[in-house]
């Protein structure tokens, strides 16, 4: 994916996915509390973690296709730039 | 002798049994100060000459050696990742507070505060404190669900994959909000991998993936991991803790040779 350089469209971006990791967070909670209330088994099952685990990997996906638009840096400053000085 | 039962059906071993709550609490006060000791005169880098304690306690200048490996340290940890500014959170947490010595701030008082409790909290919850169990258990709903130690580690696992998933956010938490490292799974290969191994990425994914099926295996064989054995164990003064840490230590001193040379 190409690399943007446009500070303000950046900023757009990164206020997306944050605000998209918020939502899946308040919704991984609600989905484990869900299907753990009525449970007291001492082990989860494999489909109760699996239901919170496919949306911890859609905001991992979500996240890479974000940020990889980003250029990739190194203490703050893209890779190039600090290579350079 | 052979004490406290596990709610899975294991049975653990309880060396002193007899002693009081004092006298463990009077224990523990020793433990801690061995370990502190030990903490006091260690130094933070190959060629330091400071710990972290020393440093507070004595309030003594690092010197320009331990600055560089301080900014180092840095670079590795933030290489690749996304763009911050000079007056953000990120920098801080990144060039200063993740990178110095001071353990008496807040956030490392903190961290170590919350580690502390959560492993009390699950042993008194009768959970394990770990992570690498989780992989046993994936792998076995996977692909070898009949196998016998699937069955013995799905009995005995408790609440660990759910943990490991609230770490995985955390971290994905953290590398977002604070700190910035986030990678986005490019396929980066830091400086200090260059250096020895040059820039092929097929190596770099080799020595990646081979390291990490190693370190997985390693931790399966010992049954448990750093979080289970060193954070979990020498919290509870077990035997077995010491002795995957002496393990460890000497893995990593072999492993850090190969990897990075004599420097």
């Amino acid at each position: 994916m190409a690399i943007i350089y446009d500070q303000k469209r950046l900023q757009q971006l990164d206020e997306i996915f944050k605000i998209i990791f918020i939502i899946g967070l308040i919704v991984i909670f609600t989905v484990a509390i869900a299907e753990t209330q009525n449970y007291s088994g001492f082990s989860p099952t494999a489909s109760q973690v699996a239901t919170v685990g496919y949306i911890v990997v859609l905001l991992l996906v979500i996240a890479a296709v974000i940020y990889s638009q980003f250029p990739p840096s190194v203490l703050g400053r893209p890779i190039k730039g600090e290579e350079s000085q | 002798m052979i004490g406290a039962t596990h709610p899975a059906g294991k049975e653990y071993l309880i060396p002193w049994s007899g002693l009081t709550p004092l006298d463990l609490f009077i224990i523990s006060l020793v433990y801690a100060g061995v370990l502190f000791t030990i903490a006091y005169f260690l130094p933070r880098y190959k060629g330091g000459q400071h710990s972290c304690i020393r440093i507070t306690l004595k309030g003594c200048e690092i010197s320009d050696f331990e600055r560089a490996k301080r900014l180092d340290t840095a670079k590795y940890l933030t290489y690749g990742g996304l763009p911050y500014d000079d007056n953000s959170i990120a920098k801080k947490l990144n060039e200063y507070w993740a990178v110095e010595s001071n353990v008496t701030r807040f956030y490392m008082l903190s961290i170590g505060g919350i580690i502390g409790l959560t492993v009390v909290a699950e042993m008194f919850m009768h959970q394990i404190f770990g992570e690498s169990t989780t992989y046993s258990w994936m792998a076995g709903h996977l692909f070898l669900p009949d196998f016998k130690y699937s069955q013995i580690v799905f009995k005995g696992i408790g609440w660990e994959p759910f943990s490991d998933i609230g770490t995985l956010l955390g971290a994905f938490f953290a590398a977002i909000f604070l700190t910035r490292r986030f990678t986005a799974f490019r396929k980066n290969i830091p400086p200090s991998w260059q250096k020895r191994f040059g820039d092929n990425e097929a190596i770099r994914a080799l020595g990646s993936f081979g390291g990490t099926a190693l370190m997985m295996f390693g931790a399966r064989m010992a049954d448990g991991c750093a979080s289970g054995h060193i954070l979990s164990g020498l919290l509870q003064m077990s035997l077995s803790g010491w002795e995957f840490l002496i393990m460890v230590v000497i893995g990593m001193l072999v492993t850090a040779r190969i990897v990075y040379g004599e420097r």
